[in-house]
C-alpha cells in the first residue's frame, strides 16, 4: 500500500494524444494493425523533440528530449525533483496534516505534480513539402484520442534530468500497453478506447497501473483480472476492480464523505495480537449527516449507508448510497414492513439490513448472540469473516447499532478488540474530528453485556 | 465612435500618382491592418484592366455586374497575397469630376460589398465580436487635392456612409513579424456517397465520453500532410502577445487553405486523370518585403519556376515592380535543406535561427512589458491538439514562447476539410 507517510513526490501525467489514420484494409485484422501502426508513431513522436510538459497552474514547460524548460534559472538540469515544487502547484490534502498526532499513525500527506502532454507543432520532426495525396482505395478512417494518465513515484532528492528521461519512458510505456488493450479488445469495427487505472496493491509502496477497454462490464473484465492477479500474486480478494481506483488528493477533497477512516488509526500491537480488518474502502455515514436528522434512531440506517458504500467502492453495486427513506421503501418492496415505514423514525435492525442487501443482490449471515457476554466466543467467526468476505460488519443490538471494520485476537489470553465505526458520532464530514471521536478499538466490555445482538455479515460475491 | 484611420506614404503616394496620370474611373483595393483602436492603411493596388485596354472607360458611373466581378476576383486573388494580420480593407475610386454623389455612392456600395463577400469567401475563420465591421472606402478627387476616405459597417452596409479624418503618417517604421514553422497533417475521409455538396458536419467529431473509437467508412480519403511557413505584422509597439497569436493562427489557416485550393484548381483545369491514389506536391510559400516597414506580401510557386512569374504577378495584381533580390525563399530552402533530415538540422540552420525556440523572432522592439489583458485560450475543435493555457503575466522570455507554442496549437481539420468540400465536385467525379 502507498505508505501515509511516504516522502515520495508523485509525478502524475496526462493528457488527450491523438490516433488519426486512413487505412485501406476493413477487416478487424486490417484494423488492428493500422491501429498498431499508428501507435508505433505516436511513440516515436513522443520521443522526439516535440513532446513537452506542461505544470497545471503554472508556467513550467518542459522538453524532455532537449531538456530545455522555460524556467531555466528555477529548474536546471543539475536540479532536484524538489524544485518543482516551487514551479508548479502541487495537489495535497492538508487536512490530513489537522489529524491529532496522538490518536493517528504518522502521516504525511501525498503530494502530487501534475504535468499535461503536448506536443510543439512549431518543432516539427520531420520537415517535407505540403503534399496532397488522394488515395481512392481508403475504406476506413479512423480517430480516437488516448487519455494518457501515467503515474511514477520519484524521491524529492531524484535529479531531475533523470525523472525527465523515466517520464518519457512511462508515457512510452503505457502507449504500448493501450495498445494491447486495443489488440485484444477490438471486435470487427469496434474499437474500444483503453483507460488508465492506478490501484495499490498489498505488496507495493507505488501504484500499479492497469488498462482496461472503456464501455465492458466489470464482469466482462474478470478473466482480464484473473490473469492479472496470477501474475501479480494476488490471491482471491478483489484489487483491481475499478471502481476501487486510487483516490488521489484532490479526489478525496472533492469527496463529501470521509474514506476508509480506519487506516489513519494504529492497529493493536501484532506482537499480542492477530488484526484482521475489512478489505477495500468505504466511505463513513453517521448522525445529522446530510441535513437529515435521525439522531435516536438512524444508526442502522447509516451502517447499512457505511455497507452499501463498500459494494460500490468494489464495485459489486452501482446504486447511489440510498437515503432513510429509500431504504424504508426497498423494506416494503422486500415485504419486510408495511408502507407506514417510510417517512418515519421507525428502527432496523440486522434482518432488515439483510433483506435491503438481498434486493441489491448481496447475500448475507446472521449470527444471533443471546448476551453480549458472549460477543468474543464470535471471535472466531468474526475473523474467519474478515479474512474471507472482508465486508464491513453491523452489530445490532437494543436499541444500537454499530459498524464493525475488523477484530483483534490475542490467542495466549483470549483477549479480543474491536474497530468500531461509530454511526452515532454527530460531528462534521472532516478528517481529524471523525478520526478523533469516531473510530476506535474497543475492549470486550464495549458491548452491553446483559442485551442479545444479532449480526449481521454481507457476503462478497464469487469472483474478483 | 473614435477609431482613427492613418494612411501610409506608400499608398498616398501611389493614389496621387494614379490622380497624376489621369486615370479617372480607376478602382483599386485597400490593404492594410485593423487594430483595436486604428486601421492603418499601409498599400493601395488598382484593379488590373479588361481586356487589355489602356485606359479605364470614361463613364464609370455604370458598373455593370462583370465589372464588379472583375474587382471581386481582383480583391480574392490579392487576398491569397497577405500575410496574417494585412487584411483587403476596402476599395478606392480616382473619381471623374463629371460623377455625381449618388453615382459614386452607389457605386461604392456595391463594389464594396462585393468585396467584402469574395474575401470572406476564402475565409476559414470568422473575426470575433469585438473586431471591427468597418470597412474603408477612399476617393481622390480629379479637380482638388482631396482624399474623401468613408467607413461603411460591414454589418449594416446599407447605412449611411460615414466621412472619417484620415491622417496621414509614414508607416515606414519596422512593423513587428511573429513567424513559425508548422507541420501540418490532415486526414480527410471522404464519405462513399460524395455527394456534389456536402456539409462540413458530415465530419463527425468525437464527443466526450465516447467509448469506443470513430470508425467510419469513406469512399476514399484526402491526405495533407507537410510543413508550412507562416508568418504575421503587426503595428506598433502595444500590440499583444494575444493579437501576435490569433493573426498568427489565421495565417496558418489560410496559408494551408490557399495551398490545397490551388492544387485543385490546377486538378480541375487540367482534367487529370488519377489511377489509386496520387500525391500532388502543394507550391511553396515565397515572400517578398514589399513596404519600407518591412510588411511583406506574399505568393505561391514552385522552385523550379524561377522568378518571372513572380515579378508577372506582382506587377499584375499589386501593380509593383519587384525585384527578384526581394524575394525570400526561406521556405522553400528550409525544405530542401531540412528534408528528412529531421530536427536535429533545424538547430544548425543558422539563418532560420530557430535555437531552442521553436520559432523565429525577428525584430529590433520587443514584445511590450505590460502583462496580457486576459489569459489567452485557444481551443481546438478537432481532434487535434490540447488546451494551452497561458499564465496572466509572463517573462519576456518566455512570451516569446509562448507565442510560438500556442501558435502551433490549432491548424484545423476544418480548413483542409472544407477546401475539399469546395472541390467534392473533383473528388466525387473521379472516385
Amino acid at each position: 500500500m502507498v505508505p501515509l507517510d511516504s516522502q515520495d513526490l508523485v509525478i502524475r501525467i496526462r493528457g488527450g494524444l491523438n490516433l488519426d489514420g486512413i487505412l485501406c484494409k476493413t477487416d478487424e485484422k486490417g484494423i488492428k494493425d493500422g491501429l498498431s501502426e499508428a501507435m508505433k508513431d505516436l511513440i516515436k513522436k513522443v520521443n522526439s523533440q516535440s513532446f513537452v510538459l506542461f505544470g497545471w497552474e503554472s508556467s513550467l514547460y518542459v522538453w524532455p528530449k532537449t531538456g530545455f524548460n522555460t524556467q531555466p534559472t528555477e529548474l536546471q538540469q543539475s536540479s532536484s525533483c524538489k524544485s518543482l515544487v516551487k514551479l508548479i502547484p502541487i495537489e495535497v490534502n492538508d487536512y490530513l496534516k489537522k489529524i491529532s498526532k496522538k490518536k493517528a499513525v504518522k502521516i504525511e500527506p501525498l503530494k502530487v505534480i501534475n504535468l499535461e502532454l503536448l506536443f510543439e507543432l512549431t518543432r516539427p520532426d520531420v520537415v517535407e513539402t505540403v503534399t496532397v495525396n488522394n488515395n481512392h482505395k481508403s475504406r476506413i478512417h479512423f480517430r480516437l484520442t488516448l487519455p494518457v494518465d501515467v503515474v511514477i513515484f520519484v524521491n524529492p532528492d531524484n535529479q531531475w534530468t533523470k525523472t525527465q528521461e523515466m517520464i518519457v519512458e512511462a508515457v512510452s510505456e503505457q502507449l504500448l500497453k493501450m495498445d494491447e488493450c486495443i489488440q485484444k479488445y477490438t471486435k470487427g469495427k469496434s474499437v474500444p478506447i483503453p483507460q488508465a487505472f492506478h490501484f495499490e496493491l498489498p505488496e507495493s509502496t507505488t501504484l500499479t497501473t492497469v488498462i482496461y477497454p472503456a464501455g465492458h462490464k466489470e464482469k466482462d473484465l474478470e478473466p482480464q483480472r484473473k490473469e492479472l492477479h496470477a501474475k501479480l500474486g494476488l490471491g482471491d480478494k478483489p484489487f483491481l476492480r475499478r471502481p476501487m481506483a486510487y483516490d488521489f488528493p484532490n479526489d478525496d477533497l472533492l469527496n463529501k464523505y470521509v474514506k476508509t477512516v480506519h487506516k489513519y488509526i494504529p492497529i493493536p500491537s501484532t506482537d499480542e495480537f492477530e488484526v484482521y480488518v475489512v478489505h477495500g474502502s468505504y466511505t463513513f455515514h453517521h448522525y445529522l449527516q446530510d441535513d437529515i436528522n435521525d439522531s435516536g434512531w438512524g444508526c442502522a440506517y447509516r451502517s447499512l449507508q457505511t455497507i452499501i458504500s463498500w459494494f460500490r467502492y468494489q464495485g459489486y453495486i452501482d446504486i447511489p448510497i440510498p437515503t432513510h427513506e429509500k431504504i424504508q421503501k426497498m423494506l416494503v418492496t422486500a415485504g419486510d414492513k408495511g408502507p407506514s415505514i417510510i417517512g418515519s423514525a421507525e428502527w432496523i435492525g440486522s434482518f432488515e439490513i439483510r433483506s435491503v442487501l438481498n434486493l441489491l443482490g448481496i447475500t448475507s449471515k446472521i449470527i444471533s448472540i443471546r448476551s453480549g457476554s458472549e460477543i468474543p466466543l464470535s471471535a472466531r467467526e468474526l475473523i474467519q469473516h474478515f479474512e474471507v468476505q472482508g465486508t464491513p460488519v453491523m452489530v445490532g443490538g437494543e436499541p444500537l447499532a454499530h459498524t464493525l471494520l475488523g477484530v483483534a485476537w490475542n490467542e495466549e489470553t483470549g483477549n479480543v478488540k474491536f474497530l468500531i465505526l461509530d454511526a452515532h458520532y454527530s460531528g462534521e464530514d472532516e478528517w481529524a474530528s471523525v478520526i478523533e471521536r469516531a473510530i476506535d478499538w474497543k475492549g470486550e466490555d464495549f458491548w452491553n453485556l446483559m442485551e442479545p445482538y444479532n449480526i449481521c455479515l454481507p457476503q462478497r460475491p464469487q469472483g474478483i | 465612435m473614435g477609431r482613427s484611420y492613418v494612411i501610409g506614404e506608400y499608398s498616398e503616394k501611389y493614389l496621387k500618382k494614379l490622380k497624376g496620370e489621369e486615370r479617372f474611373g480607376t478602382t483599386g483595393i485597400l490593404l492594410g491592418q485593423i487594430t483595436s483602436a486604428k486601421t492603418y492603411i499601409i498599400f493601395a493596388a488598382r484593379t488590373p484592366l479588361k481586356d487589355h485596354a489602356e485606359l479605364p472607360p470614361e463613364n464609370p458611373d455604370e458598373m455593370n455586374a462583370s465589372d464588379i466581378d472583375w474587382v471581386s476576383e481582383h480583391a480574392r486573388q490579392i487576398a491569397r497575397m497577405l500575410p496574417g494580420g494585412i487584411l483587403v480593407l476596402g476599395v478606392f475610386l480616382i473619381r471623374p469630376s463629371k460623377m455625381t454623389k449618388e453615382e459614386a455612392h452607389d457605386i461604392f456600395r456595391k463594389l464594396a460589398t462585393a468585396v467584402e463577400a469574395a474575401v470572406a469567401k476564402e475565409r476559414l475563420w470568422n473575426f470575433t465580436e469585438d473586431e471591427t465591421a468597418e470597412r474603408v472606402v477612399l476617393q481622390v478627387y480629379a479637380d482638388s487635392k482631396k482624399m474623401k476616405v468613408q467607413a461603411y459597417d460591414l454589418h449594416n452596409p446599407q447605412t449611411p456612409i460615414k466621412l472619417l479624418e484620415c491622417k496621414s503618417s509614414s508607416l515606414t517604421s519596422p512593423w513587428q513579424i511573429v513567424e513559425a514553422t508548422i507541420n501540418v497533417d490532415v486526414n480527410i475521409p471522404v464519405p462513399v456517397a460524395a455527394e456534389r455538396q456536402f456539409d462540413k458536419d458530415s465530419l463527425v467529431m468525437i464527443i466526450d465520453g465516447e467509448v469506443d473509437a470513430l470508425i467510419e467508412d469513406c469512399g476514399s480519403s484526402v491526405v495533407v500532410k507537410g510543413t508550412v511557413r507562416c508568418r504575421a505584422y503587426l503595428h506598433g509597439s502595444k500590440s499583444k502577445v494575444k493579437d501576435a497569436i490569433q493573426e498568427l493562427k489565421r495565417d496558418v489557416l489560410n496559408t494551408v487553405f490557399i495551398r490545397c485550393q490551388m492544387v485543385f484548381e490546377e486538378q480541375v483545369l487540367n482534367k487529370n486523370v488519377e489511377g489509386d491514389s496520387s500525391s500532388l506536391k502543394a507550391p511553396h510559400r515565397i515572400f517578398a518585403s514589399v513596404l519600407p516597414s518591412g510588411v511583406a506580401f506574399c505568393d505561391y510557386g514552385f522552385a523550379d519556376e524561377g522568378n518571372k512569374e513572380q515579378e508577372e504577378r506582382y506587377k499584375e495584381l499589386l501593380d509593383y515592380e519587384l525585384n527578384p533580390a526581394q524575394l525570400d525563399r526561406t521556405e522553400e530552402a528550409m525544405l530542401e535543406e531540412m528534408g528528412t533530415e529531421g530536427a536535429d538540422a533545424l538547430g544548425r540552420k543558422e539563418d532560420l535561427v530557430t535555437t531552442e525556440t521553436g520559432f523565429k523572432y525577428k525584430d529590433a522592439q520587443e514584445l511590450p512589458k505590460e502583462p496580457e489583458e486576459e489569459q489567452e485560450r485557444s481551443i481546438d475543435e478537432v481532434a487535434s491538439s490540447f488546451d494551452i493555457a497561458f499564465a496572466d503575466t509572463y517573462s519576456d522570455a518566455s512570451a516569446e514562447f509562448a507565442c510560438g507554442v500556442a501558435a502551433a496549437a490549432g491548424v484545423g481539420v476544418i480548413a483542409v476539410a472544407v477546401s475539399v468540400i469546395y472541390f467534392g465536385n473533383f473528388i466525387g467525379a473521379s472516385a
